[in-house]
């Protein structure tokens, strides 16, 4: 275990090597507030291989206590955030990770045993949340206990006694507020006391909290900690507010259903209206640098010479980036490819280098960065109602409605997400304990409808009822049902064969009603910004680029002439991959009553279902630019005939297309955060498959039935 | 204060009130679970709201637990404990 000898080895220098102190507490103590106060912005997100957890690490300066700040001695740690854990038994993947690295098991880079740990406990509710403290007391590590929101402590009327405390646990124990940045200076002394160069090195032998006892180990630490709280705390009666009666309120059946069901609306409405703003912003932002790079790029094709060591080493440049944000290593298999790709997009056509750059490279990258706004707004606003402890009774009211489908009540905070996006919705997935629980809900979460889905409904309810609008809205809710029931129908069946067992029975902390810290939810929502940017970005930028090469190439032959842009982009989007897949699995698509001009935009949206819509614009002869113009578009849509001469988007047609899109998996971004939440390709592929698969047979079924009733 | 002694019963057939537990019959995981947030042998716990889930008090904290769990909590009627847990649990409002 820890050999105290081992630290002083890597206490000084290489930075790789700085002492390494844990902050470890219960979930609900504020320990994530107490990084945030001591780390600041140079917190960054560790990705350790084969670990499902970001742990979040700050290196920061801890100092001795000295008047003079010239000749105060400091020293460097590297602060290490861990997930929540209530013991050492753990019961989650997340506790499994804070709890091997407490005993210094981890696998790979962080090997050995910390330097120091501190313990976080609540001074409103000692006795619980000193138990995980006398557990890691017992490992004789060297620790710190800090005793956190003192300051609700004392307004409620409770008295600590420090020094008896400090005795009883046989550790320093330092009182802090993180949200009032109270008692972190001496925080950091302590810290530098524990790990400081010239500390004496001597064995730690505390005497076992519950040495002396037998039987349940569980329950002679929490007998400790009552103790140990009950000899130390002092309470004075009177003080202290009472929220009894909204606890009430909100675990209860209907009332809290519908507070739930509230909240939740307020918050998406606030998605909608405010990731609006951002959204058209980064769109013409990133028309803007499409421009930009256009008018950047030569006009005229220049000698070769000149020009294939430029567009290389800016295409090497661009993987340069890439490689840095995927923290990919230049090894000799992707130096190579590196430079095999640049060299071979230096010998492309000023023109189409030109494409490449503006369609494939920066539209790519747009597509990426187009999803930050509801990432980051329902981030700030799930981490704020966590904070302050309604979460809990959140999943607590709807653990009875989850449970009939085989998820725990926790599965609502992603389910609700995935209705904005289903990023979002699968990242936070992870604070659902059962790994089994956590995947089927992550396989089921793109079906439910997300924003990227609308522009696809709002084109057909134009098409098929735009005279109608109760009609259409009919045909809305519907599509939203359809996700949803999907969705919850899929989590039924992949618990009873695919992830047998029923849900972990819920077992839940409603923590105390706390105000919630702006600071605390804007770090989660950078930080969880940062891991979607950095984890799926280079995959999704890599396969759109490989998209525009199918849809660009084989170019038109060059003796063909055409009247208008428009005409040319149709027709050399026809002679294209894509274009040519179109007419490949036409039959494949025929029962589903797609055309193969459809059947080119469900290619073309394979990555992002919203390009949809562009497409049909191309394919029909509008140009790109057709699709903004809506009424053009649907226009032309409808005048569309097959060759017997029936309309090509009769209802039958219209609602099969709006089927497959409600349930088809067609997000990349999406597929490669499934594979990095549950470290599988598997999973994704499978993901993709069943739902691609169920798409095509729901699809089939409502042309067929339609199309059998007339309205084909 | 005297006890009336009565056959154990589990947690899932208990009216509010206080309870000291006297068996956790869960396995694995489920036993984890309960016995980490203090549900476990010897621990006093206070039943605060019936239902599925329910809602117990344990020391300061509160805890949504599941009927199916709850029944294989065996528990016995305890006193409720002294003027100072009240403040305790009054505190944990806060």
């Amino acid at each position: 275990m820890n050999s105290p000898v081992a630290n002083s080895m890597h206490r000084q220098g290489d930075p790789a090597k700085l002492p390494v102190v844990l902050l470890v507490g219960n979930p609900n103590v504020g320990k994530t507030s107490l990084f945030n106060a001591l780390a600041g912005m140079r917190a960054k997100t560790a990705n350790y291989p084969g670990i499902t957890v970001d742990l979040r690490a700050a290196s920061l300066r801890v100092a001795a206590v000295d008047d003079d700040s010239r000749c105060q001695a400091t020293t460097q740690i590297e602060l290490i955030d861990l997930p929540g854990l209530y013991s050492l038994h753990t019961a989650s993947p997340e506790e499994e990770v804070a709890a091997a690295s407490i005993r210094g098991e981890m696998e790979g880079e962080s090997v050995r045993a910390p330097d120091a740990v501190i313990v976080v406990v609540d001074a409103t509710n000692l006795a619980r949340t000193l138990a995980l403290a006398g557990e890691i007391l017992d490992l004789n590590l060297p620790t710190i206990v800090a005793v956190n929101l003192i300051d609700a402590a004392e307004m409620a009327g409770t008295e600590i006694r420090f020094e008896e405390l400090r005795e009883k646990l046989g550790c320093p124990v330092i009182a802090v507020s993180a949200r009032k940045g109270r008692g972190l200076g001496e925080l950091r002394e302590a810290v530098y006391e524990l790990i400081k160069p010239s500390a004496p090195i001597l064995p730690i032998a505390r005497e076992s909290c519950v040495a002396n006892c037998t039987g349940c180990p569980f329950a002679a630490r929490f007998q400790w900690a009552d103790e140990v709280a009950g000899s130390t705390v002092r309470e004075l009666p009177g003080k202290g507010v009472r929220l009894e009666w909204l606890d009430r309120l909100l675990t209860s059946r209907g009332i809290g259903l519908a507070a739930l069901l509230s909240v939740m609306l307020a918050v998406f409405f606030l998605i909608f209206s405010l990731a609006d703003i951002p959204m058209s912003a980064i769109e013409d932002g990133f028309g803007w640098v499409g421009d930009t790079v256009g008018r950047l790029l030569p006009s005229e094709p220049l000698p070769t010479v000149i020009w294939l060591p430029i567009a290389s080493s800016i295409s090497l440049a661009v993987f340069a980036v890439a490689y840095w944000l995927n923290e990919t290593k230049w090894t000799r298999v992707s130096t190579s490819i590196a430079a095999v790709v640049s060299l071979a997009i230096g010998c492309l056509p000023l023109d189409d280098f030109r494409s490449l750059a503006i369609d494939g490279v920066v539209g790519g990258i747009a597509g990426v960065v187009v999803f930050l706004p509801q990432i980051c707004i329902l981030f700030f606003f799930i981490t704020l109602l966590e904070d302050s402890g309604y979460m809990a009774r959140g999943a607590f009211v709807m653990e009875r409605v989850m449970r009939r489908v085989g998820l725990p009540g926790k599965a609502f905070v992603p389910m609700l997400s995935a209705h904005a996006c289903a990023i979002p919705g699968i990242m936070a997935s992870r604070t659902i304990e059962t790994w089994r629980d956590r995947l089927t809900t992550i396989l089921v979460l793109p079906l439910l409808t997300c924003s990227a889905r609308l522009p696809v409904y709002v084109m057909v309810a134009a098409l098929l009822f735009g005279d109608s609008p109760w009609k259409a809205s009919l045909m809305f809710a519907g599509a939203y049902l359809l996700g949803l029931v999907a969705a919850l129908g899929t989590a039924f069946c992949l618990k009873k064969t695919l992830f047998p067992g029923e849900a972990a029975p819920l077992v839940l902390e409603l923590p105390n009603y706390r105000l919630p810290s702006l600071r605390n939810a804007w770090y989660t929502t950078v930080d969880r910004a940062t891991a979607f940017l950095k984890g799926a970005g280079t995959t999704i930028l890599l396969i759109s680029v490989v998209l525009w090469t199918l849809a660009s190439y084989p170019k038109l032959p060059a003796d063909r002439t055409f009247d208008s842009e428009m005409e040319q982009a149709q027709a050399s989007l026809e002679y294209s991959f894509a274009g040519r897949g179109g007419r490949l699995i036409e039959p494949v698509f025929r029962p589903l009553g797609f055309d193969w001009k459809i059947d080119v935009g469900i290619i073309t949206s394979f990555a992002a279902r919203e390009v949809l819509v562009s497409t049909l614009s191309i394919v029909y002869g509008l140009g790109e630019d057709g699709a903004e113009e809506e009424s053009g578009l649907v226009e032309t849509l409808r005048r569309q005939t097959r060759p017997d001469g029936r309309p090509v988007f009769s209802t039958a047609t219209g609602l099969s297309l709006l089927v497959f899109f409600v349930l088809a998996m067609q997000c990349l971004p999406t597929q490669v955060v499934t594979k990095r939440e549950t470290r599988s390709w598997r999973l994704a592929v499978f993901q993709f498959a069943y739902m691609t698969l169920l798409a095509y047979v729901a699809a089939m079924i409502v042309y067929q039935t339609l199309a059998a009733a007339g309205y084909a | 204060m005297a006890i009336v002694q009565s056959p154990p019963f589990t947690l899932a057939d208990a009216a509010p009130g206080f309870y000291r537990c006297d068996q956790v019959c869960a396995s694995g995981q489920n036993a984890v679970r309960l016995k980490r947030l203090g549900i476990c042998e010897g621990r006093t716990v206070e039943l605060v709201g019936q239902g599925d889930p329910m809602v117990v008090r344990i020391g300061g904290s509160r805890v949504g637990l599941s009927r199916q769990l709850a029944k294989l909590v065996t528990v016995e009627a305890a006193p409720s404990p002294a003027v100072h847990s009240d403040v305790a649990s009054a505190l944990a409002e806060y």
